[in-house]
């Protein structure tokens, strides 16, 4: 070896030694600097759990009655991890099992899987899914890709690829397809389904798919028995959610389905199971699905095992099991029995209606939508929530959507607004409507307190109302009989519902004053803060608001707008086109009621008389909607005022008991799945309004007055047993809607028993002509609260007063 | 031909038995892995793991075999074993099974053999011998017969093809030439020229896609998690997940649910740093520079130049295949089909580095004698 080599030999040491070093410093960053980092995600890659879901929590009524509970239901599922079935093997143990289920009569169980081949009179169709043609074409080529097809294949020529690839086809030509096994068309494209199911989770075969739910278990049975023939099909059971009294309650129980695409990445983040489990879609099903600020969780802890997976997602080792805690069960406010009453009433009442029973010379045939909430004045408790017509929840709860043929029905896409129903639209709660004169009452109370009127205040009903210039409102016994009320005390103007009255009170109350006051019962936004009303329900509410002026402005900003858009064209030449960013800007501007003249010039408008134009307008619709005869209107409960049933009954409740306002509920307690009490559910105050007591009698004799002779619901209340108070009101709609068959709205508000009031109730049936026709309905609820009588038969009125 | 398997009872005491222990620990931390790697401990899969001992024993037995002839007698054959290796390169191609994209393999099962393995250590002696020989290296027609004789076996196994053997093979050859003194100039020029003909075989589409892939991937691993670069974005998960003192034999990680294929050949390493952790590696790493470091003693010492030459081309080739193998698992380096020497499974591969270690054991026991 000479020198240089001897140099060399040393450099190549130095290079081995650089080498290791390199290496075993990446290893110590990766190791022991991030080692933590990387331990967890390795974790999640090779660890997963699968879910043995936990019994749903039940629902009851305040007296234990079950609303919601669970029964054993019998599932088909299908898993090749363990048997490794060749193709041909698979396509045999899946027919064979669909065919068995067929025999036992339950092929309504069997599953859907999503498939973007059908067939339909003779011909093949691709459907993705979506009415969006872009979307489809994107679904389409994954489809394509997954199969590793040509993207140019039609329908019937990926069915025969696929029908080839999955060994189903035995031969095809034209216009003939042959199958294996005898297999219809239909069997095939059903094999077909179930084969895509089985790709799609290629990775995460740890979970079987399910072939049938909730089969019978005579099904089950002759699974289980052919069981060595149908490796892989194992029958689990399973609770199913069942709602014992049909469509009662639904309008606050909701109903459970399939996790939604929106929802996806919350509820994975909360480890539910994506593809299996059913959550709460509406309602308490969903409030309470998995309410970490209540505490209640329906869902419980989903048991299960904690297992190994490899990167195909088969199970290597079981390495934990968990027993699965049920949901808790909660015990509602709800009186079943006033709930099926109140449901009956409404229905047999807007039949009535409907058929001209309660007036026989001018039925109302669209009184189609009707909703009614009882509360207990004295804590809050909702004893009754009904919204109808409703839907039935246990539509959902086995697959989690609900039969084909009946979701026209649910979610109709062509009707009347307010005529055509949507039974899974809560109309107790977010059904905000003008409530008319039911309104009123409230109005009288503002005025006592705040000494505009006394109790024996005489306001000269004149007919036309003259007390504030450009203001035209009437009496409605002008309106409609030329007539007037003369003088009339408060008492008096509840119990004849004298517009004139109230206009008067209204406009020696002034805006800030009314404005305050209906926000002390919840029904105008927070004059100071803007914050939305609400009556504290725990499901989800829209409630309305009363002559709110940017609610105004909001209505009336098209309209504004469209003149706008009109004069700039006809005079200055000026197009603002709709839904452009210019558009969307002056409409911003105009709403916000904030100049801004750079805005105009950046969007084209430089003319001054243009601008000058604009700024009128502008200027006149926030003017508008902050005069004083918008208050005038709303006293009356017209206008821009529009109300939930479930404000109104809040609103009554908390004037007859005194005013204290308490948090509408429907969670009376919560009970441990061992039946001892997790959370006991106190009345809770919202606000505790104080209120003269001689004012509130003032007005509870004018309510009272109301069910009495000469009262707008006598002929409802004639020699009922028990004195009661009430408003009825008609909120009228305008020329164009009635021409679409739209008619007044009929609410009835009251509360019983008179001296000691112990619930209050408000009621709103859609296109029912007149509030007194809904009284019938708080007759019965009355009856069946106070058990006057057990026939709950509806009394015919032959009469109607005002 | 007796008389020159009888030797010196003495040359035994310059076995350097520290090489030895190296390589055993290795080699039963290979086996360890392999085990883990193959479910041999949890579901008794002991199939591999006794494949790889009986290759062991088999290795070991030709371990013994080489360093009892002189290392001069078997590098007088060279021409032999360097015909022999052409032709089972030329026969591989012929009759060789397909594995992973490469026609590389004789034979089937655990007993197919990978000449490109055997052409390795054929051309280090070949090479050794010719440098050997020659004075002055820096000539043209000295290099290029170092390069006929390099690119022979070079090109047969590109065409299964094998391009990470290849890179081993190169880096090796690079090793040998540089310590026989080549001149600098040609290592910039071959580095110019490496860039130039890397762009044109990129261009020409010489590699294959997933070769492209893989380089591609390495360049930008957050390129594609699923496709190419989720094996070296899993391998490098695994490596650090072993921690300081790693997950235990007996835990499971990600290296037993065959999220990273191949891991009880190519990404071995993976198996034994997530299940020993970091204090498994370091131990590990100074078993291989034990090796390393002795042997580059040795051919310091060795009593002719083309023992000197034979131990740094196995060096060589060992440094750079344990930078490769342990490279691609922690990012530093492509991913590359590439055994780590006495850990990966596979017989061929156990073979070739036993008799490697036998040779440089071989060149140490008969050095020259250093008298003080």
């Amino acid at each position: 070896m000479d020198k240089k080599e001897a140099t060399r030999v040393a450099v190549f040491k130095v290079i081995v030694y650089i080498i290791f070093i390199t290496l075993i410093s990446r290893i110590f960053y990766l190791q022991v600097i991030n080692g933590e980092y990387y331990r967890t995600l390795a974790e999640e890659k090779g660890r997963k759990f699968i879910n043995e879901i936990a019994p749903r929590g039940e629902i009851l009524d305040r007296n234990g009655q079950k609303l919601a509970t669970n029964v054993q239901s019998f599932n088909v599922t299908y898993n090749n991890v363990k048997s490794k079935l060749d193709n041909d093997e698979i396509n045999k143990v899946l027919l064979e099992t669909i065919r068995l289920i067929i025999k036992n009569g339950d092929e309504a169980k069997i599953n859907t899987p999503t498939f973007p081949i059908v067939y339909n009179s003779g011909s093949f169709y691709f459907d993705f899914g979506s009415n969006d043609y872009e979307i489809n074409k994107k679904r389409e080529k994954k489809f394509k890709e997954l199969y590793s097809l040509n993207e140019n294949l039609d329908a019937r020529q990926t069915f025969i690829e696929l029908g080839k690839k999955f060994d189903i086809l035995t031969s095809y030509d034209k216009n003939n397809l042959n199958f294996k096994y005898n297999m219809t068309l239909e069997e095939a494209l059903r094999l077909m389904a179930f084969r895509h199911m089985l790709q799609e989770s290629k990775f995460s075969q740890y979970r079987a798919i399910y072939i049938a739910k909730n089969v019978a278990k005579k099904t089950a049975l002759a699974i289980e028995y052919y069981r060595n023939q149908l490796p892989g099909i194992l029958t689990e059971v399973a609770p199913l959610r069942k709602y014992p009294n049909g469509e009662v309650g639904s309008a606050f129980l909701g109903y459970i389905g399939k996790i939604g695409e929106e929802e996806k990445d919350y509820y994975s983040s909360l480890g539910y199971d994506l593809s299996r489990e059913l959550v709460g879609k509406q309602g308490l099903e969903k409030v309470l699905e998995n309410n970490k600020e209540l505490n209640i969780s329906l869902r419980g802890e989903p048991g299960g095992i904690e297992v190994d997976v490899d990167k195909f997602g088969r199970i290597i080792r079981e390495t934990a099991r968990l027993d699965s805690v049920p949901g808790d069960t909660v015990v509602t406010t709800i009186d079943l029995d006033l709930q099926k009453v109140t449901e009956k009433a409404l229905d047999e009442t807007m039949k009535n209606i409907r058929t001209g029973k309660i007036k026989t010379d001018a039925p109302y045939p669209n009184a189609t939508i009707g909703a009614a909430v009882v509360v207990d004045v004295k804590t809050g408790e909702i004893l009754a929530l009904a919204s109808r017509p409703g839907f039935d929840p246990n539509w959902f709860a086995e697959k989690g959507s609900p039969p084909k043929e009946l979701i026209d029905y649910l979610w109709p896409q062509n009707g009347v607004y307010g005529i055509t129903p949507l039974p899974t639209y809560n109309y107790a709660t977010k059904g905000a409507v003008s409530p008319g004169s039911t309104f009123k009452p409230l109005v009288a109370l503002m005025g006592l307190e705040e000494g505009v009127i006394t109790p024996d205040t005489i306001i000269y009903d004149k007919g036309v109302y003259d007390g504030l210039p450009g203001f035209n409102g009437a009496c409605w016994i002008w309106n409609e009989k030329h007539r007037t009320h003369g003088p009339v005390d408060v008492a008096k103007a509840i119990q004849v519902s004298c517009n004139y009255f109230f206009f008067e009170v209204a406009k020696r109350l002034g805006k800030e004053k009314f404005y305050e006051w209906a926000n002390k019962f919840g029904l105008v936004s927070d004059p100071k803060t803007g914050e939305s009303p609400n009556t504290g329900i725990e499901i989800e509410e829209s409630p309305g608001e009363v002559a709110n002026p940017q609610k105004i402005v909001k209505s009336n900003v098209d309209v504004t707008l469209l003149n706008i858009r009109e004069n700039l064209k006809r005079k200055y030449g000026i197009y603002i086109n709709k839904d452009t960013a210019g558009y969307k800007a002056l409409r911003n501007m105009l709403i916000s009621g904030q100049y801004d003249e750079n805005l105009l010039d950046s969007i084209g408008i430089l003319n001054e008389n243009a601008k000058k134009y604009i700024k009128y307008e502008m200027e006149y619709l926030h003017t508008d909607a902050n005069k004083l005869y918008q208050i005038l209107n709303a006293a009356i409960g017209q206008g821009y005022t529009d109300l939930t049933p479930l404000q109104m009954v809040s609103y009554i409740s908390t004037l007859v008991n005194g005013g204290y306002r308490y948090k509408l509920h429907l969670v009376k307690k919560v009970l441990n799945p061992d039946g001892t009490l997790k959370y006991e559910n106190k009345p809770e105050l919202i606000q505790k309004i104080d209120i003269d007591s001689k004012y509130i009698d003032a007005i509870k004799e004018g309510m009272k007055k109301v069910t009495e002779e000469g009262g707008t619901a006598s002929s409802t209340f004639r020699n009922f047993p028990i004195q009661t108070g009430g408003k009825t009101g008609s909120a009228s709609v305008d020329k164009y809607l009635k021409s679409k068959g739209r008619a007044a709205y009929g609410w009835y508000v009251g509360f019983a028993p008179y001296d000691n009031p112990q619930i209050a109730v408000a009621i709103v049936i859609y296109n029912a002509g007149h509030g007194s026709y809904a009284a019938p309905v708080a007759k019965a609820i009355y009856e069946q609260y106070f058990g006057l009588n057990k026939s709950t038969e509806i009394q015919k009125s032959s009469t109607f007063d005002h | 031909m007796l008389s020159k398997l009888t030797f010196e009872r003495k040359i035994l005491k310059n076995i350097d038995y520290s090489i030895i222990l190296s390589v055993l620990f290795i080699t039963l931390s290979g086996l360890i892995s392999i085990g883990a790697a193959t479910l041999a401990f949890s579901e008794g899969n002991w199939q591999r793991i006794a494949f790889q001992f009986i290759w062991f024993i088999i290795s070991s037995a030709v371990f013994i075999g080489v360093i009892l002839i002189d290392y001069n007698i078997i590098g007088g054959y060279y021409k032999i074993l360097y015909i022999i290796s052409i032709i089972l390169l030329i026969a591989v191609l012929l009759f060789g099974s397909v594995r992973n994209n490469a026609k590389a393999w004789l034979g089937v099962g655990p007993l197919g053999i990978q000449p490109s393995e055997f052409a390795k250590i054929a051309t280090i002696i070949t090479l050794a011998k010719v440098l050997d020989d020659i004075d002055n290296i820096n000539t043209f027609k000295n290099l290029s017969k170092i390069a006929l004789i390099s690119l022979i076996p070079m090109a047969l196994i590109q065409l299964q093809p094998d391009t990470g053997t290849n890179l081993i093979f190169a880096m090796t050859i690079l090793g040998m030439i540089f310590v026989a003194g080549l001149d600098l100039r040609f290592i910039y020029w071959s580095l110019i020229a490496g860039i130039t003909s890397f762009i044109a075989i990129w261009k020409l589409n010489i590699l294959k896609e997933y070769q492209k892939n893989r380089i591609l991937v390495f360049l930008r691993p957050e390129m594609d998690k699923l496709g190419a670069g989720y094996n070296a974005y899993l391998a490098k998960i695994a490596v650090g997940s072993g921690k300081f003192f790693g997950v235990g034999l007996f835990n499971s990680g990600l290296t037993d649910g065959k999220f990273i294929p191949e891991a009880h050949t190519d990404f071995i390493f993976c198996v034994f740093a997530e299940k020993f952790g970091f204090i498994g590696v370091i131990l590990l790493f100074l078993a291989y520079l034990n090796i390393i470091l002795k042997g580059i003693n040795i051919a310091r010492t060795s009593k002719d130049r083309f023992g000197m030459f034979l131990v740094i081309g196995i060096l060589s080739m060992f440094v750079f295949q344990i930078l490769q193998n342990v490279g691609m698992d922690i990012g530093l380096m492509p991913i590359t089909g590439i055994p780590l020497p006495f850990m990966s499974y596979g017989g061929s591969s156990l073979l070739t580095n036993m008799i490697s270690i036998g040779l440089i054991v071989n060149v140490g026991m008969r050095r020259q004698k250093i008298t003080f």
